[in-house]
């Protein structure tokens, strides 16, 4: 038998247990940011295979979904963070050891590209307005 | 340069004298804490033996914190300290999440804070306030680099433990058993 009692200094429910320590916005940025990544992977799959014509939806279409839920998802892992003003030291530099540096550069270089392919290919969701 | 601390579980009566001195010392909001007392029972009775530790950040050689933070505000400093600046800090959690000692807290002013081993302290020469404090003298801090410092002299003479040795972090927070 082993019993471990913490006698004092943590009795804090902030502390101990740890199991609090991301909320429910990371589960909601991975969900939407691996819809947005699945999107993308899809529609570049069936591009590169030149099946363009036959998944019109899948290349054309669900690739303007990425971009927003994109935005979503930054928005929740902004809320997430508890020194919210100082996210921008991310972006001060890169460290490879570090997961969430990863994805941080990550997101910083396809939320953009995403929003500059839907520019580009926005005739294709409103054929019918006048593009001039 | 290497600093270390080592806690004497023969000696600690567990009366959070260090717990206190910390969270004055270093202002540590009120409900938090940078370190901690923790009593082991182990056995079946009447064959029971009972181990007082007094626990904090572990300083780790191979600290998983420190891989981790995305910014670097999480980092070595001077003797090997694991210290974290407060302004680089963006709160992730990434740190508290892969400490396998649990050493860290999120401050209410945003920053993830822990032991710095008085590192104020230690560059004006004083001891960290936990160590100065112990009123059983059971808490050795020193430069394990220098083999006549009473932590390097202590472990030599004495059995010693780490905690969760398995998790490859190189802790440098000795227990004396």
């Amino acid at each position: 038998m082993e019993e471990e009692i913490i006698v004092s200094g943590r009795m804090n429910q902030l502390i101990d247990p740890q199991l609090n320590i991301w909320h429910w916005q990371i589960p909601l940025y991975l969900f939407l940011g691996g819809m947005a990544a699945g999107i993308l992977c899809i529609a570049a799959l069936y591009y590169i295979r030149g099946r363009e014509k036959d998944y019109r939806i899948a290349v054309r279409i669900t690739p303007f979904l990425a971009s927003f839920l994109l935005v979503l998802g930054l928005i929740t892992l902004f809320i997430d963070l508890r020194h919210k003003l100082f996210f921008w030291q991310l972006y001060t530099n890169i460290r490879l050891q570090s997961p969430m540096s990863w994805g941080a550069w990550t997101l910083m270089v396809i939320t953009p590209v995403s929003f500059i392919w839907c520019a580009l290919h926005i005739r294709d969701l409103f054929p019918r307005w006048d593009w001039k | 340069m290497r600093y270390a601390m080592a806690v004497d579980t023969r000696k600690c009566v567990g009366c959070s004298d260090c717990v206190v001195a910390c969270q004055t010392e270093n202002d540590v909001p009120h409900g938090f804490c940078r370190e901690w007392v923790v009593e082991v029972m182990n056995g079946t009775y009447p064959q029971l033996e009972i181990e007082i530790r007094s626990e904090r950040c572990n300083h780790c050689i191979n600290a998983p914190c420190v891989r981790c933070c995305p910014t670097g505000a999480s980092h070595f400093a001077e003797g090997g300290i694991v210290l974290l600046e407060h302004n680089k800090c963006i709160g992730c959690g990434a740190c508290m999440a892969s400490c396998p000692y649990d050493a860290r807290y999120p401050h209410p002013s945003g920053y993830v804070d822990k032991c710095t081993f008085c590192i104020h302290s230690i560059k004006s020469g004083l001891a960290p306030a936990c160590a100065a404090v112990c009123p059983t003298k059971c808490i050795y801090f020193g430069d394990l680099d220098d083999p006549n410092s009473n932590v390097s002299v202590v472990l030599k003479k004495r059995k010693s433990k780490t905690l969760i040795p398995e998790a490859g972090t190189k802790p440098q927070l000795y227990f004396l058993i």
